[in-house]
């Protein structure tokens, strides 16, 4: 017999209860039911204690010069590789000379450099970004960058995982869910060496969000 | 569990037979009881501090325990749901009654694309194939991304813990470690601060994310409804080698499926809060199939090999509560016995209460007996544990199972046998406990036992024996004293 | 008046008698008749942890039977209580006749402290006690049957004694029965940091609810020369702890 109708067999042997102790309902703590206003805040205090950076800013003109303004304060100015999603495209670049963009999202290219891209949704659960793969976003993009900025608009946030799971199956078109489904708690890290946190494991060693309202 | 000659039967290799002295090892390491501090106080507390922060913790565990339960009584059909959607999706799922179908299966995908080297995210499953030595053999280089795992990797160690597998090695460590082993990338500079030791691994391990042939992952969890496998890292390296490789294998035990999303999110609730008391891990995963047409990257081959390994044996044993495991750490942060000797001392990847657990179950209880025995059953594992395994009481079946099969050492199980036969004769009971105070009375110098013989010789190992005064309970009540 | 038979353990019978002697006083004073069944000898729980379930079954069946004319069991020990209370129903299935009396021994049966405060409602005892002392929760008490206020609220109540914090009170001491004696270094290692908790809490004595524990601290106190004392909860209660 093949193994998997060997370990299969097993199972059905050793089956009880018949299926019929199905669990019901569901269960949603009250951090992952906060709404409007207060989903916001929550997402604020949230993504900050997982050290992401926040610019809150009204207009989706103003994200160009913001991250600008933000790799200036690094005191960096990498090429920033900016995802095709078509939101980012027409965004007014021409307003950061200083600011060299680039659309390439070859390994080599993405490795150690600034990304920009957009997401799927945010958690005020947990602080969380969702990004989510399609023709318009490499998954890299969330990895190989140092610097890794997401736009978020206001009204991606949502509640917890409940609402990162319909997002994302929005997102998956007439499959159920995209490839990959990456919910991104902040800067990669490591606590491997003398169990002491240090930033910039593998991934990105910051993490910065443009909360743009709408 | 298993009849003998299986030619199927669980494997996994241990050293658990030296228990003993590799604790004693462990005891007089400085360096490792400093890092065991770290768990007995710092992980514990955080843990607290985190899950005080959601009042609704105490139902979720509940949840989580009724979840898993219903799982495993529905274990084959959520299987083959999870497959159905995998393949659906167009990747490919295999299994594995054993470690050796297992490695001989991902040694076989591996050469079927020729794979030179392969990048692979921690995963304890694997550890308990002992894959990488079997890849090895087939001409494959192997690198463990995960940096704890890495370094363990490079020092030929067995994992310390089942979440920090390095954290009994200190920076000065890791730096000769990394300095013996980064010469043949040209890295010849002798690093030793931690985030310089860090940014290291990273340069060191990004090539080799880039330029492997295969990723191995292993799974936190599967997904029946969509076919996805959860991947939860705080580095990003289970990301990078489910992504940038052409090739992705997951392998994973067949206990971790759940059935929906939704009950998903309830796990991710648990897992990180169990471990290190976070609200989230760095990063949470679903990877879905292989790469789809429109997608700018991603692997094209999705494979996932499902082990079995002695777990389908569990099931419907009394040992079935185990596989509700979701390997958070908590209950080895939690043991006074862990906190103590250190991961090694169990000679087995899965240590700690878990771990003395599953051992027996993949090791055989022979090889493997020092485990549950080595527990106070104090019960502060089950206190901890998010799925709410019985631990104790687990391990308390592995000694009956133990006694059963007359693995019991012999002098313990005459004892065992001879003192059921006293306590069943009331009169001689109360013989032997009125002598026995008498015995201990004259062996005592200033009231106290400084030396016993034989078996009871552990006791002033560590400890004197204060000797009864006056005699008996039975005794003095027997002769009308009652206050 | 309800009938408490008390179980005195085989470590307090043989050991520490004077346990056993001030849990009877204990329980006079908080009004019920108590005895001692000469017959009492083990609850099994060595062969229950030694994996001899069959003479663990045994053992639990002649005490339901020698236990049955009383209303109450009182134990003056966690282990041993949680042997009885939490373990012996899952000896036999649901269904097993002989199973019966044993399930209904273990809806009876209390540890000491916890008998005291939630059944007979007392909340404070007749006792003197001068200085500091630190109470240390033995593992079976506080995790099988929640014993963590019951002694407290009542040593509270001793006249001149000052409870103090004890760090960690709630990690074990390295007792574990038979674990001590199979793995000495490991327990070793745990009495030591126990130790060095209670020293750091400056009380000259430290009390807690089960002999077991209570042999391993004072054994490992005294080979170290510490003057510390180690008291059962049950005699500082009573007032004989000096």
């Amino acid at each position: 017999m093949d193994a998997r109708d060997e370990i299969l067999g097993k199972l059905a042997r050793k089956k009880h209860g018949g299926g019929a102790t199905g669990i019901s309902g569901h269960m949603k703590p009250a951090v992952a039911m906060k709404t409007g206003e207060e989903m916001v805040a929550q997402f604020r205090e949230k993504a900050a204690k997982l050290s992401c950076g926040l610019s809150e800013l009204s207009r989706m003109s103003e994200v160009p010069g913001e991250i600008e303004r933000v790799l200036g304060e690094i005191g960096t100015m990498p090429v920033l590789h900016v995802s095709d999603e078509p939101e980012l495209a027409s965004l007014p670049w021409e307003d950061v000379p200083g600011l060299r963009t680039s659309r390439e999202m070859d390994r080599d290219a993405l490795d150690g450099v600034a990304a920009l891209s957009a997401c799927a949704a945010a958690s005020a659960e947990t602080g969380a970004l969702v990004l989510t793969s399609d023709a318009d976003h490499a998954t890299a993009i969330g990895y190989l960058p140092d610097f890794h900025f997401v736009l978020l608009r206001k009204s991606q946030i949502v509640s917890g995982f409940e609402g990162i799971w319909a997002a994302a199956r929005t997102n998956g078109g007439n499959r159920d869910l995209p490839r990959a489904v990456n919910i991104i708690g902040g800067p990669s890290r490591t606590g491997d060496i003398e169990a002491t946190m240090v930033m910039g494991a593998h991934g990105p060693r910051s993490v910065h969000i443009l909360l743009v309202d709408g | 569990m298993t009849p003998p000659n299986d030619q199927h039967a669980p494997e996994m290799h241990v050293t658990s037979e030296r228990f003993s002295e590799n604790a004693r090892h462990a005891l007089d390491d400085k360096v490792l009881q400093g890092g065991l501090f770290i768990f007995a106080k710092g992980f514990t507390a955080l843990r607290e501090i985190g899950i005080s922060q959601v009042p609704e913790f105490g139902d979720m565990r509940d949840r989580a325990r009724d979840v898993k339960n219903h799982v495993l009584e529905n274990l084959g059909d959520y299987l083959k749901q999870f497959e159905e959607r995998v393949i659906a999706n167009g990747g490919r799922v295999h299994w594995a009654r054993n470690a050796s179908e297992a490695n001989e299966i991902i040694g076989r995908l591996c050469a079927e694309v020729n794979a030179k080297t392969v990048v692979k995210s921690k995963s304890m499953v694997t550890e308990e194939l002992e894959l990488n030595p079997h890849l090895e053999k087939q001409g494959i280089e192997v690198f463990e991304s995960d940096l704890g795992e890495y370094i363990i990797q490079l020092r030929k160690e067995k994992p310390f813990h089942i979440v920090g597998p390095a954290l009994h090695l200190t920076k000065e460590q890791v730096s000769d470690t990394f300095y013996e082993a980064h010469q043949r990338y040209g890295r010849t500079e002798k690093v030793t601060e931690k985030e310089a030791l860090v940014r290291e691994a990273r340069i060191v391990l990004r090539e080799r994310f880039k330029q492997a042939d295969v990723g191995i992952t292993g799974a936190n969890f599967l997904v029946a409804e969509t076919g996805s496998i959860a991947l939860v890292t705080n580095e990003g390296n289970a990301d990078l080698s489910a992504t940038l490789p052409k090739h992705h294998i997951a392998v994973t035990g067949i206990e971790k499926i759940v059935p929906t999303l939704e009950d998903l999110g309830l796990f991710l609730r648990l897992l990180p809060r169990s471990a290190l008391g976070l609200d989230t891990a760095n990063y949470l995963s679903l990877y879905t199939g292989p790469k789809r047409d429109s997608d700018p990257d991603g692997p094209e081959t999705f494979d996932i090999v499902l082990v079995d390994n002695g777990r389908s044996d569990m099931l419907g044993s009394e040992f079935q509560d185990m596989l509700r495991c979701i390997r958070c750490g908590a209950c080895l942060n939690g043991c006074p016995v862990f906190t103590s000797v250190g991961g090694q001392a169990y000679g087995s990847v899965y240590s700690g209460p878990m771990g003395a657990v599953w051992t027996p179950a993949l090791a055989g209880i022979t090889h493997a007996a020092n485990l549950p025995n080595a527990s106070t059953f104090c019960g502060k594992c089950e206190e901890v544990c998010p799925v709410r395994i019985p631990l104790p009481n687990l391990m308390r079946h592995w000694r009956e199972r133990e006694f059963e099969k007359h693995y019991t050492p012999t002098g313990q199980r005459w004892g065992m046998g001879a003192w059921r036969w006293i306590a069943g004769k009331p009169a001689l009971y109360r013989l032997a406990s009125s002598m026995g105070g008498r015995v201990l009375r004259a062996m005592a110098r200033k009231g106290w036992v400084k030396k016993l013989p034989g078996f009871a010789g552990g006791w002033t190992e560590m400890r004197d024996l204060k000797a009864p005064e006056g005699g008996s309970f039975l005794e003095q009540y027997e002769k009308g004293r009652r206050s | 008046m309800a009938k408490v038979g008390l179980f005195v353990t085989c470590i307090v019978n043989t050991m520490r008698p004077e346990i056993g002697f001030a849990s009877l006083k204990l329980l006079e004073q908080a009004g019920f008749e108590a005895e001692v069944p000469r017959d009492q000898t083990c609850c099994g729980q060595p062969n229950m942890n030694g994996g001899d379930k069959a003479g663990a079954k045994d053992l639990a069946l002649r005490l339901a039977k020698l236990y049955a004319p009383y209303d109450y069991v009182v134990v003056p020990s966690g282990s041993c209580a949680g042997t009885i209370r939490t373990h012996y129903p899952d000896f036999f299935d649901e269904s097993d006749a002989e199973g019966e009396r044993v399930r209904a021994l273990a809806a009876k049966t209390w540890e000491l402290t916890s008998f005291l405060t939630d059944v007979a409602g007392m909340k404070e005892v007749e006792a003197r006690f001068d200085g500091a002392l630190a109470y240390h929760d033995s593992c079976a008490g506080l995790r099988e049957l929640k014993v963590k206020q019951q002694p407290r609220t009542l040593l509270k109540s001793v006249e001149g004694l000052e409870l103090k914090d004890l760090p960690d009170a709630e990690v074990c001491c390295g007792f574990g029965g038979l674990f001590c004696v199979k793995y000495p270094d490991v327990s070793g290692e745990m009495v030591r940091k126990k130790l060095a908790d209670i020293e750091g809490t400056e009380a000259r004595a430290v009390a807690m609810g089960d002999a077991g524990c209570m042999l391993n601290i004072e054994g490992a106190l005294a080979r170290k020369g510490s003057d510390i004392k180690v008291w059962h909860v049950a005699e500082v209660l009573a007032g004989l702890a000096k």
